[in-house]
């Protein structure tokens, strides 16, 4: 099993992107996407945010699981309180809570990135902490 | 301030036949056309086009000569020209009582010229149907596999499809717009200077595929579409009676040795006598024959005065050839000529056509359907179910060894039954001549009969096991529900009939997707018909895409309240290219070209209703204008309506499967198409917003770097 996953400003841009593969049932975390999916990662991504704009306003929930889905591929989204999103694209069909709770998780990092006054909201997140952090969330979590 | 006139294009781009029509203006001016694809109602009119009546042409040599004289190959390729004038009319608007207000013809050669030709093609892996007497017992035990003959030569296909695309690239590189795009490096630009043509040039290639994968004049003993319904004898005045005698009989001798699936009798024999208007003797000699033949063969028979002699002085009119709808061929014929010929066929179709075959169907009703639906005939149906007359074991044969089912000998089945070891019933059969009458009824597009005379049997294809029959018999109930529905609202009219059902939820999980699936897999795994399998998702996909946008352009308030959203039909039809698409039944280029209408259907969300909302200028707020760090409010009422990233999407699927060193004008096209969606998208954002889609790594920026290097 794999996971994209994409943090996307309020201006639907990626400002952090990790490709990552599970560390359950044995994995190591390292991806497997092929390479077709690899190549149109992004472009599937921001496809589903139609999606999401659709169903956003229409439900009074902030994360949407498998919202969109492409070729057995499925997106979950999780919306942030300033309309940044955090979209997850993975081969595993039927998650369990545990990606919500990633979700969060990373909503709490994202929302302390904020909080950094040297850092401007749709700015792409070059933190190596940052980074560590979501991997060490990703590991514990898919 | 008026605008200027645009200045002429510097080459004449030479635009298909079937973008050009005044029809086709009409809905181009509602529903503009797109790089992706046409709109859906001009699809629509291929299709009611492709399963039209056919007329088959039979000609002496002295007709021969009348056409050769005005530069066609032989009369009925000069007919053929007609189809297209014929078929510059609505026909969105269904039939009212069985009789439509207007018609389409196709002309084809003679039926026994077809099926000779089709067991001659060997692409077309026929077995000869008619002289499978001497079937083995193997034959008989694999039942699917006949060999009926696939609508076209799928290779064939393709390499027309890709010489079509080739035709149309040489266009487009001579638009005004494609040489701008070409000069900024495809980036989207301000000038749309011929924009309009290049659209249209690319829609044409979708109508152009639609066009190739319906229409075929291949004869099947499962569908009666392409059964001739007029059998047209084209003779001229001055011929001898006898040996216009000779000819008619020599034609019904030859009909005789027809397959037994073929019935003659079906259609209506018609003399077309033409006159020579430079000698008013001939006239007479023409009235002469037409009462001579109706007399002593009881034939009907049109005269019709024509001058022979060719007059280039005369005022002329261009004629275009159906058989190609990109660079069509073209030929002048005198004006008067064409309007005598068009009253002439307009007289044909009107006064003999539709009056033979109204009058048919109500004899077929009353010989046919009438003793079946009657409480008598459900008794008799039921009782031969059980007196063993299907090839499906009988009631009374239980504990029977099953060897028995597949060991019944042809010479035991009355003539009426399915054939399991021919795959095929005989045209006597009243299985047959319902479906012929329901055939029919769907070309005369009155689609509620055609359904409910479909649907009648459905159970005894069923039963006996006649697969060929079942699929297509469930194809076209698919179709006349889909078809019936769509004419219930035409956007160009803006009409609506009202208190109408249209395809509701329901329908489509409970009628629709089971039949479409069980047809496809017969299709597919009984029959080993690829091509029927191909036209039948296309046709239905294109049928809810039709219905959908259909209904979004008809600005009626009482449109919503009988049929879906548009979305609704969207997302089936959507369905549906993505299942032609991963069959695998299609080649690369064919598989682009249905990933572009699929990222045409996802541009047509939120339209029209989308358009104008995002045409009216937003008044920046009092906090916005104060404070420029604040936060970009998105256009509150468009949100979510659009979906221009999955269209996005498909276009570069379609971009990445038409490879742009191979066609690199239609990539190049799409990649421009892509950018401008991207940068439309952004309006409320900046620039450095639209980054990634361009970083190196990135499929976009790889179709780039191989078009620069093509």
């Amino acid at each position: 099993m794999s996971y994209y996953f994409a943090i996307v400003g309020t201006n639907d841009a990626p400002i952090y992107e990790l490709e990552i593969g599970t560390y359950h049932q044995s994995g190591d975390g390292t991806p497997h996407l092929p390479k077709e999916i690899h190549e149109l990662e992004q472009f599937i991504v921001n496809g589903s945010l139609d999606i999401l704009q659709d169903a956003q306003f229409k439900s009074s929930s902030i994360f949407f699981k498998n919202i969109d889905s492409f070729y057995g591929y499925q997106v979950s989204a999780y919306l942030t309180q300033g309309n940044g999103k955090l979209l997850v694209l993975t081969d595993l069909k039927n998650h369990d809570e545990s990606l919500r709770q990633f979700l969060i998780e990373i909503n709490e990092l994202y929302v302390k990135n904020l909080l950094n006054p040297f850092y401007k909201i749709n700015d792409p997140i070059r933190s190596p902490s940052f980074d560590s952090r979501v991997r060490t969330l990703a590991k514990r979590y898919l | 301030m008026s605008e200027p006139p645009l200045p002429p294009l510097p080459h004449p781009v030479n635009l298909p036949r079937l973008l050009t029509s005044r029809y086709s203006n009409r809905v181009l001016q509602m529903i503009p056309p797109d790089i992706t694809g046409p709109p859906s109602l001009l699809a629509k009119q291929t299709i009611i086009h492709a399963f039209s009546p056919r007329i088959a042409v039979l000609e002496s040599s002295n007709v021969t000569d009348f056409a050769k004289a005005y530069g066609f190959d032989s009369f009925l390729s000069f007919l053929t020209y007609f189809e297209q004038a014929l078929a510059d009319q609505d026909f969105g608007s269904p039939a009212i009582h069985g009789s439509p207000s207007r018609i389409l013809v196709h002309f084809v050669p003679q039926i026994d010229v077809q099926i000779a030709s089709q067991k001659m093609d060997p692409s077309k892996t026929a077995v000869d149907l008619a002289l499978s007497s001497t079937s083995s017992l193997t034959s008989s035990l694999h039942s699917s596999a006949y060999g009926f003959p696939e609508l076209y030569d799928q290779s064939t296909y393709n390499l027309t499809l890709e010489n079509h695309i080739k035709d149309v690239d040489s266009a487009l590189e001579k638009t005004q717009f494609f040489i701008d795009a070409a000069k900024d490096g495809y980036k989207p630009s301000q000038t749309t200077q011929g924009k309009s043509d290049a659209e249209k040039l690319q829609s044409s290639i979708y109508l152009a595929m639609l066009t190739k994968a319906l229409s075929s004049n291949t004869v099947v003993p499962f569908e009666s579409f392409n059964h001739p319904i007029i059998n047209l004898l084209a003779v001229t005045s001055d011929e001898d009676i006898r040996h216009v005698q000779e000819t008619y009989f020599n034609w019904k001798k030859q009909t005789e040795a027809l397959p037994t699936w073929v019935d003659p009798q079906s259609a209506l024999t018609v003399f077309l006598i033409l006159v020579n208007s430079d000698k008013p003797e001939e006239l007479q000699k023409g009235l002469q024959m037409q009462e001579h033949l109706r007399v002593n063969l009881g034939e009907k028979g049109i005269v019709f005065p024509v001058s022979f002699k060719r007059d280039d002085e005369q005022p002329a009119v261009t004629l275009y050839s159906s058989e190609s709808a990109f660079s069509p061929k073209t030929v002048k014929i005198p004006k008067k000529v064409f309007e005598s010929f068009n009253i002439q066929l307009q007289d044909l179709l009107y006064k003999f056509l539709i009056p033979f075959m109204q009058r048919k169907i109500r004899v077929w009703n009353e010989q046919v359907i009438a003793p079946r639906k009657s409480i008598t005939g459900r008794l008799l149906n039921a009782g031969k179910l059980w007196s063993g007359s299907s090839s499906r074991r009988s009631f009374f044969s239980f504990g029977g060894s099953s060897g028995n089912t597949t060991t019944n000998e042809p010479d035991e089945l009355p003539d009426t039954a399915y054939n399991p070891s021919k795959g095929y019933y005989n045209s006597t059969a009243p299985n047959v001549i319902i479906r012929r009458l329901a055939d029919w009824y769907f070309m005369l597009r009155d689609y509620k009969n055609a359904y409910s005379t479909y649907d009648m049997l459905k159970k005894d294809f069923m039963n006996d096991r006649a697969y060929s029959y079942l699929s297509s018999v469930q194809e076209f109930m698919i179709v006349s529900l889909l078809m019936g529905a769509s004419g219930k609202i035409n956007p160009l009219e803006n009409l609506a009939v009202p208190r109408t059902n249209g395809i509701t939820r329901k329908i489509i999980t409970d009628v629709i997707t089971p039949l479409l699936d069980s047809s496809f897999y017969s299709y597919l795994s009984r029959c080993n018909l690829k091509t029927y399998t191909i036209r039948l998702t296309l046709l239905v996909a294109e049928l809810f895409f039709i219905l959908g946008q259909s209904a979004a352009y008809c600005d009626r308030s009482d449109v919503s309240t009988y049929f879906l959203n548009p979305e609704a039909y969207f997302i089936e039809s959507q369905k549906l290219f993505k299942k032609l698409i991963d069959s695998n039944l299609v080649d690369d280029t064919s598989c682009a070209i249905l990933m572009e209408r699929l990222s045409y259907i996802y541009r047509c969300y939120g339209k029209p209703a989308g358009d104008l909302s995002i045409s009216q200028p937003r008044q920046p707020s009092y906090y916005e204008e104060d404070n420029a760090d604040k936060l970009k409010m998105p256009p509150i009422t468009t949100f979510g309506l659009f979906r221009s990233r999955k269209s996005i999407l498909w276009m570069l699927m379609a971009s990445k499967r038409l490879d742009p060193l191979v066609n690199s004008t239609q990539v190049a096209l799409l990649v421009w198409c892509i950018d401008e969606q991207l940068h439309g998208q952004s309006e409320i954002n900046d620039d450095s917003s639209l980054v990634w889609p361009y970083r190196d790594e990135s499929v976009l920026h790889e179709l780039k770097v191989a078009l620069g290097n093509a």
